[in-house]
Order: C-alpha cells, then sequence, then structure tokens
C-alpha cells in the first residue's frame, strides 16, 4: 500500500530522467503502441495506418474503451465489477425491446438503457458498500443473474433494429467540417487551461515553471488533436461511437483529476481506513462509482447494440475482461489506489489494436487468444519491473 | 443516518429479490413442465437434457419438444445446461435419478457428453443424440439434420451465384464440430474453383463463439485489407450474418454482396426479404423435435426404429444409427413456399420492414 501514498499526497517520486514515474509510464506505453503499429504496418503490407483502418480501429475501440473509463474508477476506488459484460447485455436488450418491440422512440429508450445500468450500480454499489459484501462476490453474482436477466426478456431472441438513426449511433461519421469546429474548441480549451494554470501558478506561487515553458506544453496535446481530425477526415470523418469515447474520457478524466469524488476514490484505494478517518464517506463515494460505471455501460451497450444492428441475448459476454485488461495494461493497480484515465484507454486502444492487426494479417483464432492472453501478463510484469526499478 | 441507509439498502435487496423470483415464475408458467409423474399408468418419462437456450432456435426445439410429448401423452423432462459441461453432466445425473426411461442428450461438447452415455447405459437407458453427434460409438441414435449438406448446399449456392471473385470465409466457432464439418464441406465445394483461380479466398476465420460482433469486426478488417473488393461473405450462421451486414452497411455493400447463413433466424428472414441477406439455410426444427419423441419412445418400449441409417462417425470410424432431415435454402425467392407457409415465421415479421406495394401477395 505504501507506493499510493505518494498519490494521495500529491508528489511523486522523480527517477533519473526526471519525469513523473506515472509520466514515464505514459511514455512507455505509447512507445509500445508505436511499436505494435509500426510492426503491423510493416506485416499487413502499408495496410495498418491507413486512414481507413485507423478509423476503424478507434471504432473497435470504443465499446471497450468506454467501459475502461468506468472500470477505472473502480478499479482506483479498491473494488472490481464482473457484470459489466452482462449488464451491457441487459441494457442493450432493454433498449432493442423498448425501440423495436414497444415502439418507444429513440430518446426513451436509450435514456432506458443507461437508467438500468444505473439502477443495477446502485443495487451492487449498495449491497457492496452498505453489506460489505466483497464487490467480487456480488458482481460475480450479478454477472450470471443479469445474463439470465436478459435471456428472459429476450426470450433469447435477437432482436434486430432496422431504424438508420438508432444505428447511427454505432455507424456513423460526424461530417469533417464539424469535425474541424470541434478540433478548435478543443484546442481553444487546452489553451484556456494552460493559461489558467500558469495563473494559479503565479497566485499561490506554487510552481517555478515559466509560462513559455507551460505554453509549449499545450502543442503535443495541440498536434494530437489536429493529426487525430485530420487522420479521421481522411477517411470519412469522426465516427459517432469514437467521438461518444472522447467525450467519455474527457468526462472521466475531469472526474478523477479534477473534483473532489475522484480524488477520494484514489484515497478510498490507497488506504481505506485512512480515507475514512479523515472523514471521507467511503460507502457512498463506492455507491456513486458503481452508478458511475453502470451508466457507462448503458452508454457502451446503446453503441454495441447499434453497430451490430441487433440485441443478442450473449451480447457482451467477457466484456469485463477485456475493460479489466485494459485498465491493467494501462498501469492500474488491482489493489486500488492507482491508474489514470489516459491509461486505460491507451491500454483498450492496445488491446484492440492487437485484435485488428492480427485480423488483418488472418491469425487463427487459437494463436490470437494466446498472443493477448500473454502480452496482458507481460505488460504488467514490465510495469512492475520497471517499479522496482524506481 | 447510518441505521436509515440500511433499513434502505436492506428494502432495495428485499426487492431485487422479489423481482428475481417473479422473473423465473413466469418462466415456468411459460415452459409448461409437466406435473412431476405420480402418474398410476406409469407413462413413459423422456429426459431431455439441453445445451443452451440462448438462440431462439432451441427455444422452438424446447417447445416443439414438450408439444409432441403432451401430445403422444408421454412426460418429459428438460434441463438446459447453459453452455456448460460440468452443469449438463450433473443434469443428466439428475435425470437418471428421476428414472427417465430414455435420455435425449443435445451435448454441449461432444467428446465429455461420451461419459454421460456411459453413464446412461450402465443404467440401462437408451441415449439419443440430439442434433450434435456425441464422440461415443454406444449412442443408440443419433437424431440430426444432414450437417454435412449444410457446408455444402450454403458453398454451392455461393458458387453458383458468384462463380468468380474474392470470397470471405466466416467460420463458426472452432470448439464447435458443426463449424469443422462445414468448414471441410465449403473448402472441398470451393475447391476447384479456388484451384483454378476464379475464386480467391482473401480472408478466413473462425469465430470465438459465433459472435456477431467478432464477425463484424473481421469483415470490416477484411474490406480494408482489401479495398471493398470482395463479391461474396460465406457465413455458418445468421447471427454472423447480421454483424457482416451491419459491416457492408458501412460501406454502402449491402445487398452487392452475397452473404449466407444458417438457421432462418426472424432477423435473418427480415434481411433476406430486403435483400441485404442472401440466403439462409433453413432447417425445419419440428419434425427434428417430433422425430426425436417418437425414436425415444420406440427406445423407451425396445421397439425397433424406422427409418434409421447407419451413420459413419469421422472420429471412429464406426457406424451409429442415425435419422438425418433435409434442409432447405431458403431466399428472397422461396421465402413464401418454405418458412411463412410451414408457419415457422409470420408473414408481417418477415416483411415488416418491406413497404406494403412492394411485398408479395400472401
Amino acid at each position: 500500500m505504501s507506493e499510493n501514498k505518494d498519490f494521495v499526497l500529491g508528489e511523486e517520486k522523480k527517477n533519473t530522467f526526471n519525469l513523473q514515474t506515472s509520466t514515464l509510464r505514459a511514455y512507455t506505453m505509447i512507445g509500445a503502441l508505436a511499436l505494435i503499429w509500426i510492426y503491423f504496418h510493416w506485416a499487413t503490407g502499408s495496410i495498418f495506418l491507413t486512414p481507413r483502418n485507423l478509423s476503424n480501429l478507434m471504432l473497435q475501440t470504443s465499446v471497450t474503451g468506454i467501459l475502461a473509463v468506468g472500470m477505472l474508477m473502480i478499479i482506483v476506488a479498491g473494488q472490481i465489477d464482473l457484470s459489466v459484460g452482462s449488464v451491457l447485455g441487459l441494457a442493450g436488450g432493454i433498449a432493442a425491446i423498448c425501440f423495436t418491440n414497444l415502439d418507444y422512440g429513440l430518446a426513451p429508450s436509450i435514456l432506458a438503457a443507461i437508467a438500468v445500468g444505473v439502477v443495477i450500480g446502485i443495487i451492487q454499489g449498495s449491497l457492496t458498500a452498505y453489506l460489505n459484501i466483497p464487490a467480487f462476490i456480488v458482481t460475480l453474482g450479478g454477472l450470471l443473474a443479469w445474463r439470465g436477466a436478459v435471456k428472459g426478456i429476450t426470450r433469447s431472441e435477437t432482436i434486430p433494429i432496422a431504424d438508420p438513426t438508432f444505428k447511427s449511433f454505432g455507424q456513423s461519421y460526424i461530417p469533417p467540417n464539424i469535425g474541424w469546429i470541434l478540433a478548435a474548441l478543443a484546442i481553444l480549451f487546452v489553451v484556456f487551461m494552460a493559461f489558467k494554470s500558469i495563473k494559479a501558478q503565479k497566485k499561490f506561487g506554487s510552481g517555478g515553471t515559466n509560462p513559455t515553458n507551460e505554453l509549449l506544453k499545450t502543442l503535443l496535446p495541440i498536434g494530437a488533436i489536429v493529426g487525430f481530425i485530420y487522420v479521421m477526415n481522411a477517411y470519412a470523418g469522426v465516427p459517432i461511437p469514437v467521438l461518444i469515447l472522447l467525450a467519455v474520457a474527457l468526462l472521466g478524466y475531469f472526474i478523477t483529476n479534477h473534483t473532489t469524488f475522484g480524488r477520494y476514490l484514489y484515497a478510498i484505494g490507497g488506504n481505506a481506513d485512512a480515507a475514512r478517518l479523515s472523514g471521507i464517506n467511503n460507502k457512498l463515494n463506492i455507491l456513486k462509482v458503481f452508478a458511475l460505471l453502470g451508466a457507462l455501460t448503458g452508454i457502451a451497450s446503446i453503441i454495441f447494440t447499434a453497430r451490430v444492428g441487433s440485441a443478442a441475448p450473449d451480447a457482451g459476454t467477457l466484456k469485463e475482461l477485456d475493460a479489466i485488461a485494459a485498465c491493467v495494461i494501462g498501469g492500474a493497480s488491482l489493489m486500488g489506489g492507482r491508474g489514470t484515465i489516459f491509461g486505460a484507454c491507451l491500454g483498450a486502444l492496445i488491446m484492440a489494436s492487437l485484435d485488428n492487426g492480427m485480423s488483418l494479417l488472418n491469425v487463427r483464432d487459437f494463436m490470437q487468444e494466446i498472443i493477448k492472453g500473454s502480452i496482458l501478463v507481460a505488460a504488467v510484469g514490465l510495469d512492475m519491473a520497471g517499479k522496482k526499478q524506481n | 443516518m447510518k441505521n436509515s441507509m440500511k433499513v434502505f439498502v436492506l428494502l432495495m435487496c428485499a426487492l431485487f429479490f422479489m423481482a428475481c423470483v417473479g422473473a423465473p415464475n413466469e418462466q415456468t408458467s411459460n415452459s409448461g413442465k409437466p406435473p412431476t409423474a405420480n402418474d398410476p399408468n406409469k407413462k413413459i418419462k423422456i429426459g431431455f437434457a439441453m445445451d443452451t437456450l440462448k438462440e431462439e432456435r432451441w427455444v422452438r426445439d424446447k417447445d416443439a419438444f414438450e408439444a409432441h410429448c403432451k401430445q403422444l401423452n408421454v412426460e418429459c423432462v428438460i434441463t438446459v445446461a447453459d453452455n456448460k459441461s460440468e452443469k449438463q453432466a450433473n443434469d443428466v445425473d439428475n435425470l437418471l435419478t428421476q428414472g427417465v426411461n430414455v435420455l435425449v442428450i443435445a451435448p454441449h461438447d461432444a467428446t465429455q457428453a461420451a461419459s454421460m452415455v456411459e453413464k446412461a447405459k450402465a443404467q440401462g437407458v437408451p441415449v439419443i443424440s440430439y442434433d450434435r453427434l456425441i464422440n461415443s460409438d454406444k449412442i443408440d441414435l443419433y437424431v440430426s439434420h444432414q450437417v454435412p449438406v449444410i457446408g455444402r448446399k450454403i458453398a454451392e449456392y455461393a458458387l453458383q451465384k458468384v462463380p468468380k471473385g474474392n470470397y470471405v470465409m466466416v467460420y463458426g466457432a472452432s470448439t464447435d464440430n458443426n463449424a469443422v464439418i462445414m468448414q471441410k464441406e465449403q473448402i472441398s465445394v470451393l475447391k476447384a474453383a479456388t484451384d483454378s483461380g476464379d475464386i480467391k479466398i482473401v480472408a478466413n476465420q473462425f469465430i470465438t463463439d459465433w459472435k456477431p460482433e467478432e464477425a463484424l469486426k473481421m469483415v470490416e478488417n477484411a474490406l480494408t485489407q482489401n479495398n471493398d473488393k470482395i463479391d461474396a461473405v460465406v457465413v455458418s450462421n445468421d447471427g454472423m450474418a447480421g454483424g457482416v451486414i451491419s459491416a457492408l452497411e458501412k460501406r454502402g455493400l449491402a445487398g452487392k454482396v452475397l452473404v449466407t447463413g444458417q438457421d432462418a433466424q426472424k432477423e435473418a428472414l427480415q434481411r433476406i426479404a430486403q435483400g441485404k441477406q442472401t440466403m439462409t439455410i433453413y432447417k425445419p426444427i419440428i419434425p427434428l423435435a417430433n422425430k426425436a419423441v417418437e425414436a425415444a419412445i420406440s427406445l423407451a418400449k425396445k421397439e425397433p426404429l424406422t427409418g434409421a441409417q447407419p451413420f459413419r462417425k469421422d472420429t471412429s470410424g464406426k457406424d451409429v444409427p442415425a435419422i438425418l432431415l433435409e434442409v432447405v435454402v431458403v431466399d428472397k425467392d422461396n421465402l413464401m413456399t418454405t418458412v411463412i407457409k410451414d408457419g415457422f415465421a409470420k408473414f408481417e415479421d418477415v416483411y415488416a420492414n418491406v413497404p406494403a406495394d412492394q411485398r408479395p401477395k400472401q
């Protein structure tokens, strides 16, 4: 647990490169992703890094990515949720029933899916927080129970979605010019935040950084935004699921870094007793984080259902493991207290890249599973080895 | 405050459990299980160990099986193993304990089910392997559709409609023996054309657990790889065909590329009516379930089986008695005369997404 103190106190150890350990980890992961991409680009005969495939890749990341954002907050708080896949199936099934069988219209169906996620999150969260049943057990029960509920309500039939508006949540793209407008807004925001941080540092006199440095730091995200929109527009525009993922990731970043709720999660996961004794309401915060994951699962279920064009009774099986794996590859600790939204999204992207690349290479299914499993273990192993050195 | 929260949580739990208990009630009334036997006439008791009810088709099997048992005045006990071999083994134990006269198994795992057969035979209970072949020479009967023929018919249909071009092969789960048989048959049908170069298989993959979203991703990637130059996607079931068609729709190719399927699921029939999916394989379920019930009664009464033919098992090279039923190719041209005529699907369901003036006359 002692490692987590760094985060709670907000001062991290520096290593030989004079970088914070979390920053170093992020760079290592980006490096690993780059290596994977370059390898696949070479192996697929220059197909992997085309705009079209990158667009597909981002699409294929979106559902796992959204789940990973919610899962990260759960894991940071020292909890776990194994029921995500089943809840995804149930929420999607209910949305499809509301939409196709009951003709409730688009907005109510989507709200129904999110509501289902939230209600399940509240149930599981309160069982965990207030009745002290371990989250592992509660959600393991949920994994079974909610899957049973999906089969029950769909009568084991696959429910089709014929409406193009619903499907657009999984299949459409934002027109290129709107993509650029969003990019401009994002850049303005980044610059605004930089100025705000300079101002704050002046006011409190905490940082020794000079303003030019702070502004130079914005070049990286600005470059990333422009590059991203450029590549997506070179194909068909930003896919809507990807836009939703970005919005969810930003929200998650804001919650974990800039709200008391988010900071409490790290504190609770780092040392639950210390958090409680310093006046944090652990139970309520744990309930909230489960509800939040539920809501995100509801959103993911809409994308999932829209993308496949139907809600199948076994939709989402094993998705919870994808989400957990993404968090762990992204540097989250299952002991709680450690992990970032950025890492989780990167983890999801790494997993999707492996899937996409191996599928392009036509690697047999059993080999794909072996490779993915090995990489999961290797990633965490490297992370652990790196930490020891520090 | 703390106490009130506890009360609140407990109340919610109570509600939750009530909801849980409420749901299965509805299910049981649905399945209409016959009352457990205290029958003085000593009815024949058939045990049916099913693997799953997750797909629509298995629900149909269950309904048809129950209906025919009722009609022939025999008792049936049905268990569902939720896709788990160990649960199925327990189910079979329980059925044998309940004293069934004959056991029908739709195995989850063909090889693991062999030990269930051993156990039943040791107690003198005859066993029918239902739909999927159990890897045991001791089974008394194998009732199924002509699985090898399904793979063959799908590939022949594709070859006839698209004799030249780029093919993508989307196989089922590599853990499912039927998927492997279908793959072998499809490849053997296409062999002449692939050898001559008329057909090029540009991507082929076994899809884990027959998942539609995996099939979707695979075809997305295959389209990227081949710059949309794909003429036919040979898909092994309708669920995956749904995912494949989503991938094609995104590129504006739905209806332009041949897509096959299997099972004649409602949504697939709708897609065929709309022209998005080219064909599916219709395996009439009711005759299958009826045959199984009738054969089970014959076995229980120790009467000779009618219509059984020897079937050579690949794994052991030995013959087992089998009743194999015909399968039917369904495409846009014969929807009316097959699935709708048989009452397998309703006209208004199949043509739900087709404008009224473009529907065929009823």
